[in-house]
């Protein structure tokens, strides 16, 4: 326990250690120390009382020096508020006067003054706020604390405060502008610059805000300083949305004229009343090329008019206003000073001189008072305009130019249907002058009939705004022509209302016409097979029908149901032709069409012939859909058929019985006849009185005459079974021509008339050809002329003319100054029998055959002969041939005297049954040193040959009793091998006897009566050893040999199928006689190409035919040919070919067929 | 085998065509058909010939035209052109436009015809 350290001191000091532990004491001193800390405790609280008082006092002195500094500091103040307040006549106020009332006094009056004067400020601002409060700006005025003082109505509106003005004020505003920012465009901007403004109190005018909703505010921000001392600001809010937006479209406008002004192509003058020019704008710099500095200042008219224009100009307004205008400025303006505007085309001269045209508009500015205070000229640049309407107009012209003179009808009508337009071919087509026409309505034109449709089809077209069509209808023309036009009609729109129709129109009259026909034609021709008597079929592929005209279900005797569908072969035709009919329908499959004979049996069952002429039948796309049959009902002609020909079979009989008849009847006659000519011949050489010598000669001229009379009629015989031939061979005509002569001189001295036959020198007369037919003919022409010539006599002249190579022209006429002939009877000249009357006929005797003869021989020599002929005064008959040209070195020998020349002799055997005529025939041979040898038939003279003897020549008889000519011929020839020529004398001179004798392995034949010539000529010539004659060498050869061809390779290859080798043989013919006559022909026209390709293509069938004889020739024209090389070794080849291949034909055809 | 062949002869003669069927019939070559001319044997191509002979005029060039059309429409077909002369514009051009061979007539055509036939059964294609 620890006490008051003063009492502890106490203790240690005075109390000892054991007193000190006593309890006693320690209560003691307990109560002790209780009162040394309470003495202690009221110590503190004494000293802390005084220190209070102490501070208290001190705190009151403090402030109570203050107070009198502070009065000292207000009075000073007053003092100097005073002296501030005092006003300058107050200076007798002593105001450093301690004593305050003169201040106090001073300051109560001031105070009254004051107040007044408040009052008074009172009322102005009573004044201002009402003013404000009306005015149109929105007002807010804050003090300088930002606290509201004065706000107005307009401003709550302008930002929607609920509240009124009034209750607004007071309101602090610091914060507002965060608060209300979200009413402008710019929040932030807004925020950023109030503070700013609110930062810098400086005024600031015209703030432009935008708000969100789209109103333009207009802010003043005015500082409020009072004694150079901020007191607060005013916003001035004016909404200036309207006119902002005025603002801005007056901007846009000026900006718009600016551009107008400035960027147009027009020059704009404007000069003052005086024509000073004031304003030039860039179109014109750029129109005119000078700058506006260049030619502001200057007068008008200036550098760029042309002065003469103006003149010219001011003379015509003088005249037109009735007073002077004088050149000059004037000019311009004289119209335009009373009107508003006048334009004018005016020429500009351009800095660079060159000339425009432009159209001048010069107006007036007036002032407000009406009263003109300059002139504007606006100009435009018309020169490309000028261009463009001269090219316009003369494109117009052009324009017109086609349309007047197109070749087409061009009109318009407008929408009541009346021409507006017409161009001159609609006139010559309508036959309506172009003012006749104007004043028509399209529709008047077309015909009656036609009108109704053709007004429905443009009505639709015009309902429907077609743009363009065509159509077809007949129009009258004013003469009452009709006429076709096919038109286009262009519909154009010229308003909503209103159209016009343009029509581009042709006549197609023409075309129109056309079609009707064809139309018709069709027409008939659909009703021609529709009723025809033709039946017509068409089948498809599987040959099934699909249609039967009414004609096939006539003919057929069945229903067109019937039909439809069926296969028509099997319906009609009979088993037995089915095949012909599936091998025509095969052909159409092939795309063949060809007619055909088949016999059906109809519905009835009746035989019926059908003629079926079938064509494939095709699709539009050239696919073949089944064929097309036109079947005709011939039963009847084929029936006439039947009958023609069995009367032609029986005719032919009749003819051929003709033929034998005249055989056997010229054999009959001549037998006898040559005897007579002959013994008469033999006669005539013996010694005779001169009485026996003419009756002799008048018994041979008679005998003569028969035989010629009987050599016509076999002639004619030939002629009528085709039979006549020619024996070509080269001759001299000159010759001919002496003969005759010779021959019908005599006979021209009887009657005492001249015969003249004129020579021709240097031209070729030498002519292949046959000489006797010549002679023969020309003999018949004379003989005529002498017949009917009395007086006078004959002429005969002949040329040649020379023509392409190989050939020339022979014309021979013979005239007469005989009696003539009637037309009528020229027509009859060459018929049969035909004498002009039976009177002539008894006058002139004669079997009436001789023209007929001649004329079929000329025919023959493909000549020609014409007639002409008068009564009384003469006949002229004009004959012109075709003539190879012959060779003059291969001319016929004259005969028998080299015969006699050989003076050889020649061994005959003369096998013969009529005893005269071997009596003739001895005594003929016997004159030219022959030794004949006599057999009476056949079998005797095969005895004399067997026997051993040798012959040079055989003269045969052809019809002999015991065995005729041929039997012994071809035992000769085959039997006994012996191959001495046999010359065949025969009265029947009938082509095919001779074939069967040359084909028998005779060498020649001579028919009899024959002249002495011919068989003199026949004997020298087989007896020659050196023929000249290459072709009748060969001849001899082969003829000596049995066949000319050789079937064995054709065999061989066949495989002996005869049928096959028949066919081929056939065909061979067929083809070599074709072949052989084209080569003939190109030869004759030097056509080697073709002589090459044709003996080409038929070389390796004559090797096939096994023509050993031609297999060298045909190579050899080949080749030649080929390499077109003509030569008389390659014509004589031809020939050879010719003979060779004709007699293989022959033999062919007889032995092979 | 070799009666399977279907052989088209072309030719405008009709004894050359005889020949030539008789020739290869004796080779035993049965299926053979004639045509007159090459319109007809076109036409006949649905047949489907396995080998065509072909004879060429001497300067006509339809042959060839010929020759193309039938290798249009039956390109399998042996086409062998059978020409009158030795032309060699005629042979490269019967090649060029798809011919097998080309045989000039002459003395032995059957011979050749049938060697030809028999180099194209030996390619073992038919």
């Amino acid at each position: 326990m620890s006490y008051h350290k003063l009492l502890q001191k106490q203790i240690n000091k005075y109390l000892p250690e054991e007193l000190r532990q006593d309890p006693a004491l320690q209560h003691f001193f307990l109560a002790i120390n209780e009162s040394y800390s309470s003495y202690e405790r009221d110590k503190e609280l004494l000293n802390h009382a005084f220190s209070i008082s102490e501070q208290e006092y001190q705190t009151l002195y403090e402030n109570l020096n203050r107070e009198y500094e502070l009065k000292n500091i207000s009075i000073e103040k007053l003092r100097q508020a005073v002296r501030n307040i005092k006003k300058e006549n107050d200076s007798d106020i002593n105001f450093d006067n301690e004593d305050l009332l003169i201040i106090v006094d001073y300051i109560n009056s001031e105070v009254h003054k004051r107040k007044e004067t408040e009052d008074n400020l009172n009322r102005t601002l009573k004044l201002l706020t009402t003013l404000l409060s009306n005015l149109n700006s929105g007002i807010l005025v804050e003090d300088e604390h930002r606290k509201i003082l004065y706000t107005n109505q307009l401003f709550c509106d302008m930002f929607a405060i609920a509240a009124s003005p009034d209750q607004m004020t007071g309101i602090d505003c610091s914060d507002s502008a965060e608060q209300s920012k979200h009413y402008f465009e710019n929040p932030d901007q807004f925020v950023t610059k109030i503070s700013e403004v609110l930062r810098n109190k400086v005024a600031v005018f015209d703030d432009e805000l935008k708000l969100t909703d789209g109103r333009i505010l207009k802010r003043d921000y005015i500082p409020i300083y009072i004694d150079n001392q901020y007191r607060g600001h005013l916003w001035d809010y004016e909404d200036v949305t309207d006119r902002k937006k005025f603002e801005n479209q007056l901007v846009d406008v000026t900006n718009i004229q600016n551009a107008i002004l400035n960027g147009t192509d027009y020059s704009i003058i404007y000069t003052d009343t005086n024509g000073v020019i004031k304003s030039f704008n860039q179109g014109a710099e750029k129109m005119l090329g000078y700058l506006s500095s260049e030619v502001v200042g200057i007068h008008t008219p200036a550098i760029f008019h042309d002065i003469s224009e103006v003149a010219s100009k001011a003379k015509s307004l003088t005249q037109e206003l009735g007073y002077e205008i004088k050149t000059g400025f004037d000019v311009f303006v004289a119209k335009s000073r009373n009107q508003s505007a006048e334009t004018n085309e005016w020429t500009y001269i351009k800095k660079n001189k060159e000339r425009i045209n432009v159209l001048l508009s010069v107006s007036s500015i007036r002032n407000s008072k009406n009263e003109i205070i300059g002139y504007l000229g606006i100009a435009r640049d018309i020169t490309e305009q000028k261009i463009a309407e001269t090219e316009l107009k003369r494109s117009e012209e052009r324009y017109r130019n086609i349309v007047e003179n197109s070749t087409d009808i061009i009109y318009k009508i407008n929408k009541n249907g009346y021409f507006t337009y017409v161009n001159p071919v609609a006139e010559r087509i309508t036959g309506y002058k172009q003012e006749e026409l104007l004043n028509k309505q399209f529709t008047k034109l077309i015909r009656n009939d036609f009108k109704k449709e053709t007004i429905i089809f443009y009505n639709e077209q015009i309902e429907l705004k077609k743009p363009t069509t065509y159509y077809e209808f007949p129009i009258t023309t004013k003469n009452g022509e009709e006429r076709w036009i096919g038109q286009s009609v262009q519909l154009s729109e010229l308003s909503k209302e209103d159209f016009e129709l343009t029509a581009l129109a042709i006549d197609v009259t023409e075309r129109k016409n056309y079609e009707r026909t064809i139309f018709l034609q069709k027409e008939k021709y659909q009703n021609i097979i529709a009723n025809m008597n033709l039946g017509l079929l068409e089948v498809d592929q599987e040959e099934k029908i699909q249609y039967v005209n009414p004609g096939f279900e006539f003919i057929s005797g069945y229903k067109a149901e019937e039909l439809i569908g069926k296969n028509a072969a099997k319906l009609l035709v009979s088993e037995s032709h089915l095949n012909l009919v599936k091998s025509k329908q095969k052909l159409r499959a092939e795309g063949q069409s060809d007619s055909y004979e088949v016999p059906i049996i109809n519905k009835k069952g009746e035989l019926k012939w059908w003629m079926i002429s079938g064509a494939p039948n095709y699709d539009n796309k050239g696919k073949l859909i089944g064929s097309i049959g036109i079947h005709l009902d011939i039963t009847e002609q084929k029936q006439l058929e039947l009958d023609l020909e069995l009367s032609k079979s029986k005719a032919e009989e009749s003819s051929k019985a003709k033929e034998a008849f005249l055989a056997n009847m010229s054999h009959e006659i001549r037998t006898p006849l040559n005897a007579i000519i002959g013994m008469i011949r033999e006669l005539s050489k013996e010694k005779l009185s001169p009485k026996q010598e003419t009756f002799v000669e008048n018994t041979a001229i008679a005998s003569q005459h028969l035989l010629s009379v009987l050599n016509n009629i076999l002639d004619i015989s030939k002629i009528e079974a085709g039979e006549l031939q020619l024996d070509l061979h080269h001759f001299d005509l000159q010759k001919i021509l002496n003969d005759v002569k010779s021959i019908m001189l005599a006979k021209c001295g009887e009657k005492g008339l001249y015969l003249k036959i004129n020579h021709i020198e240097n031209k070729n007369v030498t002519f292949i050809g046959d000489s006797s037919r010549f002679r023969q003919i020309l003999l018949n022409l004379i003989g005529n002329a002498v017949k009917f010539t009395d007086y006078g006599g004959i002429t005969v002249e002949y040329d040649v003319e020379d023509l392409h190579t190989g050939y020339q022209a022979v014309y021979i006429s013979v005239s007469d100054t005989g009696v003539g002939m009637d037309e009528s009877f020229l027509k009859n000249i060459f018929n049969k029998f035909s004498q002009e009357d039976s009177s002539t006929s008894r006058k002139y005797g004669g079997s009436g055959l001789g023209m007929a003869i001649t004329k079929e021989l000329i025919q023959l020599m493909n000549g020609s002969i014409e007639i002409k002929s008068q009564k009384n005064v003469g006949t002229e008959i004009v004959m012109k041939f075709l003539m190879p040209i012959g060779d003059p070195s291969k001319l016929l020998k004259n005969d028998f005297v080299s015969v006699e020349n050989t003076g050889k002799l020649l061994n005959i055997l003369l096998v013969e049954d009529n005893e005269f005529n071997r009596l003739v025939a001895c005594n003929t041979l016997n004159h030219f040193n022959c030794k004949i040898t006599e057999a009476v038939n056949g079998l005797e003279a095969i005895d004399i040959l067997k026997s051993g003897k040798s012959f040079d020549v055989i003269l045969m008889d052809l019809q002999m009793p015991v065995m005729d000519g041929f039997e012994s011929t071809r035992i000769i020839r085959e039997i006994l091998k012996i191959a001495t020529p046999i010359i065949a004398l025969t009265a029947n001179a009938f082509k095919s006897e001779l074939e069967l004798c040359l084909k028998l392995g005779m060498n020649d034949c001579v028919t009899k009566p024959f002249e002495e010539e011919k068989l003199l000529n026949s004997i020298y010539k087989l007896t020659q050893s050196n023929d000249q004659v290459p072709i009748l060498e060969a001849l001899q050869k082969q003829n000596s040999s049995k066949k000319l061809y050789d079937l064995s390779q054709l065999k061989s290859m066949s495989r002996n199928n005869d049928e096959y080798c028949k066919k081929m043989i056939s065909l061979f013919i067929e083809q070599s006689t074709e072949a052989l006559s084209q080569i003939i022909e190109a030869y004759a026209q030097k056509d080697l190409t073709t002589v090459h390709s044709i003996s080409h293509r038929i070389k390796p069938s004559m090797d096939l035919m096994g023509i050993e004889l031609l297999k060298q020739p045909i190579r050899f024209i080949e080749k030649q040919s080929r390499d077109n090389r003509d030569s008389e070794e390659l014509k004589q080849q031809i020939y050879f070919l010719r003979e060779v291949l004709n007699n293989t034909l022959i033999q062919l055809k007889e032995e092979e067929v | 085998m070799t009666h399977n062949v279907k052989v088209f002869l072309v030719d405008d003669d009709l004894l050359s065509l005889n020949t030539y069927r008789q020739g290869l019939e004796n080779s035993g070559y049965k299926n053979i058909h004639l045509f007159l001319n090459g319109i007809i044997c076109l036409n006949n191509l649905h047949q489907k010939p396995n080998i065509i002979f072909l004879n060429h005029e001497i300067n006509d060039s339809s042959t060839f035209d010929l020759l193309k059309k039938i290798k249009q429409s039956l390109p399998s077909a042996y086409i062998i052109l059978i020409s009158r002369e030795e032309n060699i514009k005629v042979s490269i051009g019967a090649m060029k436009h798809g011919a097998f061979d080309y045989i000039v007539k002459g003395d032995d055509d059957i011979r050749k015809m049938n060697n030809v036939i028999e180099r194209i059964l030996s390619l073992n294609t038919i």
